[in-house]
């Protein structure tokens, strides 16, 4: 009879210990506790569906403005030509004029202030064979593009107007000044290796 | 006169030829500018000390070699530094005014390859001063060595800031002093430029067949195989 106000305790102290056993014992190699192995447990099989963590939305593509900059001025035509090796930007030729007197050129930009079109794109080539009004001016010195030991016009570009999609225009490219002086070696027809 | 007075003036006369004063100068080509070459397949200057920490060091090594007569000249590019410092926010030319104090070279900043061309014809008494040393750290092709390279034009370099071959005809070859050590660090200068080098200045340029790599630190190594060192 004396023992009676016990019964509660010890089935209290026993949901005590049984709440301490880690449930997870029941999937564990049981001789890796015992002997102390070195193999590592295998991991618990996963669970039949397992919950995928969604996957950050991309990034919404980049849209250029249908106007940028200084559209004040003269306007010129440009139309843009992505080649392979090339460093110039395309055709330029004055609003008023036919294509027949573009200009093979490089744009000359101020970086985050007069860009080109396609610095708005997620891909800097990605408007081949667009066509633009230019607004700015031909600088009073040359550029140099070191691929083809050409030198060509330079635009000192301070804004553009968006034109749209165009057929290419019937213009090549200039040849090398190395070419022109009559070296055709096919290193150079290819262009000039360049690096630092 | 006394055969032994003969002797010393002859002699003292032999030393103010051999050891006349020389200026050895060192060039500095700018870096370009990150806007312009992240879009690029394969983007120059990710640092953009490259030229000036192979420069300085290049400094360093020659100022033991110098006579007190002899002058040590380092010319760099300034437009590029200046706009890449915009870019990075950082003031990059104090850091190239602190690197030319450690080397005890005397720093001139150039804007345009006419003025470096006018340096060397005419920036000292070339009677007197010749050029005994002249090297050249910055981008090149085999035709052009550019201090200018993609930092006012993408991809590309304004004609005033770049020294083709065909511009080498304005060095006065009386600048420079017979045997005078000239080298570019650049890359394929060895292909054509020395040669015309040579033939302009009459002093042999030694330039590099191939590449060279300055993204070790140290100095630039050549990096094509097959690559080397020719005059």
């Amino acid at each position: 009879m004396k023992i009676l106000p016990v019964i509660p305790l010890l089935i209290i102290s026993a949901l005590a210990v049984g709440a301490q056993e880690p449930a997870a014992d029941t999937d564990a190699d049981p001789t890796a506790a015992v002997t102390g192995s070195a193999t590592p447990i295998p991991a618990p099989a996963a669970p039949a569906a397992v919950p995928t963590v969604s996957a950050p939305a991309p990034a919404p593509p980049k849209v250029m403005p249908s106007r940028h900059g200084d559209c004040t001025g003269p306007a010129y035509i440009g139309h843009r030509v992505v080649t392979e090796r090339y460093t110039e930007w395309g055709w330029v030729w004055r609003e008023q004029e036919t294509y027949r007197k573009g200009r093979w050129t490089i744009i000359e930009e101020q970086p985050g202030v007069r860009m080109i079109p396609s610095r708005f794109l997620d891909n800097i080539n990605g408007d081949d064979h667009y066509e633009y009004k230019l607004y700015g001016e031909f600088a009073p010195y040359k550029g140099y593009d070191p691929n083809y030991d050409l030198f060509v016009e330079v635009f000192r570009l301070k804004g553009f107007e968006v034109i749209g999609p165009a057929e290419p225009v019937k213009l090549k490219p200039p040849l090398s000044s190395s070419k022109r002086r009559g070296n055709s070696s096919a290193s150079r027809s290819r262009g000039i290796d360049f690096d630092y | 006169m006394p055969p032994i007075l003969r002797f010393v003036c002859g002699w003292l006369f032999l030393c103010a030829v051999t050891v006349s004063a020389a200026e050895q100068i060192i060039v500095s080509g700018g870096c370009a500018l990150i806007y312009h070459e992240k879009t690029r397949p394969r983007p120059h200057d990710r640092y953009w000390g490259n030229f000036i920490d192979t420069a300085a060091l290049r400094l360093s090594q020659i100022r033991p070699t110098l006579t007190d007569a002899d002058r040590l000249t380092w010319l760099v590019y300034r437009p590029a530094y200046v706009a890449r410092g915009r870019e990075d926010r950082v003031d990059y030319l104090a850091a190239i005014q602190a690197a030319a104090a450690k080397t005890g070279a005397t720093l001139f900043w150039f804007d345009t390859s006419r003025e470096l061309i006018n340096y060397l014809n005419k920036g000292q008494d070339r009677d007197r001063l010749k050029i005994s040393r002249f090297e050249y750290f910055g981008h090149s092709n085999m035709l052009c060595i550019m201090f200018d390279y993609s930092s006012d034009l993408g991809g590309a370099s304004p004609a005033y800031g770049i020294l083709h071959q065909n511009d080498l005809r304005d060095l006065d070859r009386d600048s420079f002093a017979k045997g005078a050590y000239v080298k570019s660090w650049g890359c394929h200068s060895g292909e054509s430029y020395s040669a015309e080098w040579r033939r302009r200045t009459g002093v042999p340029m030694i330039g590099a067949i191939g590449k060279t790599d300055y993204s070790r630190g140290g100095l630039p190594f050549l990096s094509s195989p097959g690559g080397k060192w020719h005059q």
